[in-house]
This record gives structure tokens, C-alpha cells and sequence, in this order.
């Protein structure tokens, strides 16, 4: 963007130029909005995941009620973690009659390509109240390392 | 091999008509109920909800679920992709009268939240016998 002067005898001659930039830059946030309506990104890969990071390791979360342990595998192979697991089906013992069916059963198997190396010897992963957490430890050259700043005599 | 593939879905989020006064999303949880002869089975996913945030209610013939979920991530992270949203889960149902209110039990575990709903003993089917002459 160029900047003017207030007063500067640019700025009458640039006023349709400024208006097709605003027309643009609203365009392209209509786009962005109008895509993802809760600014929500979505791969719509089940399941959905939140990634997020501290200063020593980053965290993936997702939301698997009734899943247990052993009932996912998961593995880290270089930079992408591998989720693989099933969400079974209800126990009514077969014998019942539904009033209402929305929870769903089946197997699930998704790929996060990691944006950052991490420690493969170093990930712990655990389900509370049937939310996963995973804690990759960052590896050593992604860490933020302060600079020590010498002062010149 | 007979292997469903779990399908991805949005959270489906409440609307309610009344005016909102609390902060925050509120969610409507996947329920499955089913019935047979002894009892009504409730199923409800509450990922993230603990004991101490799950509150069920029961009034005037409604039985009402909501689950208070903390925050997801920490304080000192930031976040770098979000594919879904945390929020409370809220659902309200009315219960027809043959349900016995006071054998209601409830139990939660692994974000599954089952609650049994025992028939009272009138409205168990029984076999009707038709005599002919």
C-alpha cells in the first residue's frame, strides 16, 4: 500500500485506485469467511484435531467419547502422526428398539502431517473423559533458543 | 471385511430461543435411546465433561443434561490449527409416564454419559391371553 500525504494533490487522482483496492481486499475476506464459517479449518477427516504448541512441546487434541486405549494405535514416522482406531458400537445387547440413533460407529484412520520436527522417543499420549491428548516434545533444533546479545564496549 | 469408516461431522451447535446470558458455545451432544422391556436407554457424548461438570435434572416430566467442558488448552500454548470447538452440551427431553423417576440411575465414563430409565411395573408388556369360545 503506498501511503499519502493528507492534503496531498495525489490523493483526489488516486481515489478510484483506493476504492478497487478496498473492493478487492473485501472480496478476498468475503472469501475467507464465507469458507470457513466459524474460523474453523476443517480437513473433514474424522477426527477433528487441534494442534497447538508451548515452548517445549506441541499438542494434538481430539474428541473420541468411548474410545479406549486399546482401542487406538498411533505412531509418529517422521514428520506425520498416524491416528488409527474405532469407535464401537452401542452395547444394547441387540435385543432393543431405537428412538434415536445419532451416534455413530466405525473405524477411523487419519494422517496430520506435523508442521515441525519433534522427538519420536519422546511422545505421550492419553484419553480423559474421551478427549486424546498428545505431547510431542519438540526436537532440540525447533526449540526457541534465546540469543544472548553481547554488549560492545 | 465389513468395516464402516467413521464419517466426519460438525458439531452441531444450540440455538435457542430463549436470549443467551452465559458466555461461550453451547453444543447439542449425538444421543442414542433405545428401549426394551425392563428399561429406556439414554447414551450421550460428552467429550471433556468430568463428574463435576455434569449436571442432570429432572422436572415436571423433562429429564435435562448439561455438561460443563474446561478449557482445552493451557495457558502458556498457542494454537495452530483448530478443527473443532469446545463449548457446554445441553439437551432436554420429556419422559412419558412410564418411567419409575425415582430408579433413574445415571453413570459416566470414558465422555459416555448412560442413563437407565426403569419402566414402572404397569407399563411392562404382558402377554394378553384371548379366550375362545
Amino acid at each position: 500500500m503506498t501511503l499519502w500525504r493528507w492534503g496531498s494533490p495525489h490523493l483526489l487522482g488516486n481515489t478510484f485506485q483506493e476504492v478497487e483496492r478496498l473492493q478487492n481486499e473485501m472480496n478476498s475476506l468475503w472469501e475467507r469467511v464465507s469458507r470457513t464459517p466459524t474460523g474453523v479449518e476443517r480437513a473433514r477427516i474424522f477426527p477433528p484435531v487441534v494442534i497447538s504448541e508451548d515452548a517445549e512441546y506441541f499438542f494434538v487434541r481430539a474428541e473420541l467419547p468411548g474410545v479406549e486405549t486399546k482401542q487406538l494405535d498411533l505412531s509418529v514416522v517422521n514428520d506425520q502422526l498416524i491416528l488409527r482406531g474405532e469407535q464401537r458400537a452401542p452395547e444394547d445387547g441387540g435385543k432393543a428398539n431405537y428412538h434415536r440413533r445419532e451416534r455413530e460407529e466405525g473405524i477411523f484412520r487419519r494422517v496430520i502431517a506435523l508442521p515441525f520436527r519433534v522427538n519420536t522417543e519422546k511422545v505421550e499420549a492419553r484419553i480423559k473423559n474421551g478427549m486424546l491428548t498428545i505431547k510431542l516434545a519438540k526436537a532440540e533444533e525447533v526449540k526457541p533458543k534465546p540469543i544472548q546479545i553481547e554488549v560492545g564496549q | 471385511m465389513n468395516e464402516k469408516e467413521k464419517q466426519f461431522r460438525d458439531k452441531q451447535e444450540l440455538k435457542g430461543t430463549g436470549e443467551p446470558t452465559k458466555t461461550g458455545l453451547t453444543f447439542i451432544p449425538a444421543v442414542d435411546i433405545y428401549e426394551n422391556e425392563e428399561a429406556l436407554t439414554m447414551i450421550a457424548e460428552l467429550p471433556g465433561v468430568d463428574q463435576e461438570g455434569l449436571h442432570i435434572d429432572l422436572k415436571d416430566n423433562q429429564i435435562s443434561i448439561l455438561g460443563e467442558v474446561g478449557e482445552l488448552t493451557g495457558p502458556q500454548e498457542r494454537i495452530l490449527l483448530k478443527e473443532f470447538e469446545t463449548g457446554r452440551y445441553y439437551r432436554q427431553f420429556s419422559l412419558s409416564d412410564v418411567i419409575d423417576q425415582n430408579r433413574i440411575s445415571a453413570h459416566l465414563g470414558n465422555g459416555v454419559l448412560k442413563v437407565v430409565l426403569p419402566k414402572i411395573e404397569k407399563a411392562k408388556p404382558r402377554r394378553i391371553e384371548v379366550s375362545v369360545e
